[in-house]
C-alpha cells in the first residue's frame, strides 16, 4: 500500500542537511503511562507531552523501547503515535518514532503513516532476526530508504542482538535519506571513531550522559539522541545546559567541574537505565517509570509481564533525586 | 479477548492429554508461494494443501520463519492464515507459529487463528527484552493465562536464547503448554528433557536423522519440520520405519532408516546454514527450488525482498542430486 506523504519539511536530497540542522541538543524519549487495566492512558500521555513541550527539548522520539512500543499491538502503536503527533507535531523541529520491526513491509507501512501525521524522522533498529548478515541488513535499510522519503536514523544497540560493524555503517550512511545514528554502545571511543569515518554524511550520537562533555568538547558530539537525560535531570537541567555550552566552547575543564557535582545523578542514571541496555540488551523500564513519576509526570508500572520496581529501588531513586535537588 | 472456547477440541485442563493423544506422526511447516507482485499466492497455497493431504502429511504448522511470515504485515499475516483455514477446511489440524516478543501481539494472533479453527500455536520465547528464566516463565504464564490455545515451545538458537531444560520443565507444568520443538541440534537434550517433564508433555526433535532413535526414547511426532515433504518419492521410507519402530521391529526399521540417508544428507547440505547463521533467510530459497522440482507451487522460487531469489543457474542445483537420491 502506497501512502501519500506530503508533510515532510525536506526533499530526499535535502534530508541529510535537514538532519544536520535539527539533530542537536537534547532529543528525548518518554515513557508511556498505562491505566489500571494496562491500556495506554492517552489522557495522561497527552498531559505529560504538554508538560515536556515546555522544558526546552530539541525534539521527541516516540514509540520505541522506553515507550514499551515493542509491547504494543499494531493498533495500539498507531494510536500512541497519533496522540503524540496531536500534541507535538509542528511544534518541535524534530519528531521521530522508532521502528523495531524486522519486517521491512511493516516498517515501511508504519513510516509512511507516521509521516502523514507530522513525524519527520524515524529511528530504525537492526532487524532482530532473519536479516542478520551484513548484506541483508544493508538491503533492509536500503529498502526502507528507497520506499519512504522520511529521514532515517540507524539505531545501533546490543538490544538488537547485533552490533553493526563500521564497514556496514559506512555503507548504510551512503543511502540518501540516512541522516544519523544513535550509537548505543558503551564506548565514547568507538563513537568517535565511527564519527570520524561517516560524520561527513550522518550525525552520530552517543546517548550516554557519562561521556557527554568529552564527546562534545573533544570528538564533535552535538546531540544526545533518544535518551531520557535532559528530562531526567529535572531541576538540574540548567546545569546540564551550562556545562554543555562550556563543552561546546572547548572549555572542557570548566564543564567537567560542573558535571562532577552531578556525578551521583549520572551514576544513578547509568545504574537504572543504561547498564541493563548495554550489558544485557534489555530495556528495564520499572525504575525509569518511578523516576518519571517523581519528576511530576503521570506514570505507571511497566506493562505485564514486565515487573515493577522494588520498594528499595523506589526509595533509593527518591533519596538521590531529592538530595541532588533534581526534584 | 479470549476467543470462543467451544471451537477447541479440548479444555485447558485437557490440553496436554489431547496433545499426547492426537499430535503424532508428521506435522510439516510449508513454504509460501508469492505472486510476481509479491502478494501471497492464494491459489498456490490451496493447490499445495491438496498435495500435502495426498502425500499423507498429518498436520500443518504454518506462519513461521520458513514461510516468510515473519516479514508479513499484520493484515497479510491474518489473510495468510485465513487462506490455510479455507484450504484445509477441516481435513487436517492446523497450528500457527508466533514469533513476536510482545505478548499482546502474540495474544492477538492466537485469538485470531483460534476463531479460524486452528488448534494450537508454536510460540518462540521473546527475542528481545525477556532473557532470564523467570522473565521468560512469566511471559509464557501471562500468555497462557490469557489464551486457551495449546502452546508448543520453540527451543532454538534463532531466538538468541536457548531455553534451559530446567525452564522447559517449569513451563511444562502449565496446563496448556503441551510440548516443545527441541531445536538445539543436540539429540541428547531431547532424551534428557523427556525424563524431566510430565509423561503427557511432547518433546519433538525436529531432525529426521534422530527420529528413529527418538521413537525408541518416547518420541511420537516429527513436529514442525519440512523433511517429510521434501523426501518426495522416498517419504514412504520415513513412514515405514516409523510404523516398524512402533511395532518394535527395530532392526527392520533401521534398514529403512539407512535407505533414507542419501535424502537426509541433501537436507543437511541445505540446512547447515540455519545452524551457522541462526537464520533461515539463506536456506528458504534452496528449499523453494527443491519444492519446485517436487511439483509444488513456489511462485517461481520468488522470495520476499530483501531476501534474494536463488539465481537461475542455481535453481536446478538440486535436480541431479534429488534424482540420484531417488527423491524425484
Amino acid at each position: 500500500m502506497v501512502i501519500e506523504v506530503s508533510r515532510l519539511p525536506y526533499t530526499r536530497s535535502e534530508a541529510k542537511a535537514w538532519g544536520r540542522e535539527t539533530l542537536q541538543g537534547f532529543i528525548n524519549v518518554f515513557p508511556t503511562p498505562f491505566g489500571a487495566d494496562y491500556e495506554i492512558d492517552h489522557g495522561a500521555l497527552r498531559r505529560n507531552l504538554e508538560k515536556l513541550s515546555g522544558i526546552g527539548l530539541n525534539g521527541f522520539l516516540s514509540g520505541g523501547n522506553v515507550a514499551e512500543g515493542w509491547n504494543f499491538t499494531p493498533t495500539e502503536w498507531m494510536a500512541h503515535a497519533e496522540t503524540v503527533a496531536d500534541v507535538v507535531a509542528g511544534k518541535t523541529p524534530h519528531l521521530a518514532s522508532v521502528i523495531l520491526d524486522p519486517s521491512p513491509y511493516t516498517a515501511i507501512e508504519k513510516i509512511n503513516r507516521l509521516a502523514n501525521l507530522g513525524y519527520n524522522a524515524m529511528e530504525v533498529i537492526t532487524p532482530i532476526f532473519s536479516l542478520r548478515h551484513d548484506d541483508l541488513v544493508y538491503e533492509y535499510f536500503r529498502m526502507l530508504s528507497e520506499n519512504t522519503d522520511v529521514a532515517l536514523l540507524i539505531y545501533n544497540t546490543p538490544a538488537s542482538g547485533k552490533i553493526l560493524s563500521h564497514d556496514l555503517i559506512d555503507r548504510i550512511s551512503d543511502l540518501e535519506t540516512i541522516v544519523g545514528m544513535k550509537h548505543g554502545i558503551d564506548s565514547v571511543a568507538d563513537a568517535a571513531r565511527i564519527r570520524a569515518r561517516v560524520g561527513d554524511r550522518i550525525v552520530v550520537s552517543n546517548p550516554l550522559p557519562r561521556y557527554w562533555v568529552t564527546d562534545v568538547a573533544t570528538y564533535g558530539g552535538r546531540v544526545m539522541y533518544g535518551g531520557l537525560d535532559y528530562t531526567f535531570f529535572g531541576k538540574r537541567r540548567p546545569d546540564l545546559l551550562e556545562y554543555t555550552e562550556l563543552a561546546k566552547a572547548g572549555k572542557a575543564t570548566e564543564a567537567l567541574a560542573i558535571e562532577r557535582t552531578l556525578m551521583p545523578l549520572i551514576d544513578l542514571y547509568e545504574k537504572y537505565l543504561t547498564i541493563s541496555v548495554v550489558q544485557k540488551g534489555i530495556y528495564d523500564m520499572s525504575t525509569a517509570k518511578v523516576w518519571n513519576g517523581l519528576l511530576g509526570f503521570e506514570t505507571s508500572n511497566p506493562r505485564p509481564p514486565a515487573p515493577g520496581a522494588t520498594q528499595a529501588e523506589v526509595g533509593e531513586i527518591g533519596e538521590v533525586l531529592a538530595e541532588l535537588g533534581v526534584i | 479477548m479470549v476467543a470462543q472456547i467451544d471451537r477447541l477440541p479440548y479444555t485447558k485442563s485437557e490440553a496436554k492429554a489431547w496433545g499426547k493423544r492426537t499430535i503424532v506422526d508428521f506435522y510439516q511447516t510449508p513454504l509460501t508461494p508469492f505472486t510476481s507482485d509479491y502478494k501471497i499466492d492464494e491459489a498456490g497455497i490451496r493447490k499445495n494443501v491438496d498435495s500435502f493431504i495426498e502425500m499423507g502429511v498429518t498436520g500443518l504448522v504454518v506462519g513461521g520463519f520458513i514461510a516468510e511470515a515473519w516479514t508479513l504485515t499484520m493484515d497479510d499475516w491474518k489473510r495468510y492464515h485465513e487462506v490455510y483455514a479455507e484450504a484445509v477446511d477441516g481435513r487436517m489440524p492446523l497450528h500457527t507459529i508466533a514469533l513476536d516478543p510482545s505478548v499482546y501481539v502474540t495474544l492477538e494472533k492466537m485469538d485470531y487463528v483460534e476463531t479460524l479453527g486452528y488448534v494450537g500455536a508454536e510460540v518462540i520465547n521473546p527475542i528481545v527484552q525477556f532473557k532470564t528464566d523467570d522473565e521468560i516463565f512469566n511471559w509464557y504464564k501471562y500468555l497462557t493465562d490469557h489464551s486457551d490455545l495449546a502452546v508448543f515451545l520453540y527451543r532454538t538458537p534463532v531466538s538468541g536464547k536457548v531455553l534451559s531444560l530446567e525452564l522447559i520443565a517449569r513451563l511444562a507444568e502449565i496446563p496448556t503448554v503441551i510440548g516443545v520443538k527441541q531445536g538445539s541440534l543436540n539429540h541428547t537434550d531431547s532424551i534428557h528433557l523427556r525424563r524431566m517433564v510430565p509423561d503427557n508433555f511432547i518433546v519433538s526433535d525436529p531432525m529426521e536423522f534422530w527420529f528413529l532413535d527418538d521413537l525408541r526414547h518416547g518420541g511420537q511426532v516429527f513436529w514442525a519440520s519440512f523433511e517429510y515433504i521434501v523426501y518426495g518419492k522416498q517419504r514412504h521410507l520415513l513412514r515405514e520405519y516409523t510404523d516398524l519402530a512402533r511395532d518394535g521391529q527395530w532392526e527392520e526399521a533401521r534398514t529403512k532408516w539407512e535407505a533414507l540417508r542419501p535424502a537426509d544428507d541433501l537436507v543437511q547440505v541445505v540446512t547447515k546454514a540455519i545452524a551457522t547463521t541462526a537464520s533461515y533467510a539463506s536456506v528458504v530459497p534452496f528449499i523453494k527450488a527443491w519444492w519446485d522440482l517436487l511439483g509444488l507451487e513456489v511462485g517461481g522460487g520468488r522470495m520476499l525482498p530483501p531476501v534474494e531469489d536463488l539465481p537461475a543457474e542455481r535453481k536446478q542445483w538440486p535436480a541431479a542430486r534429488l534424482s540420484d537420491a531417488g527423491i524425484i
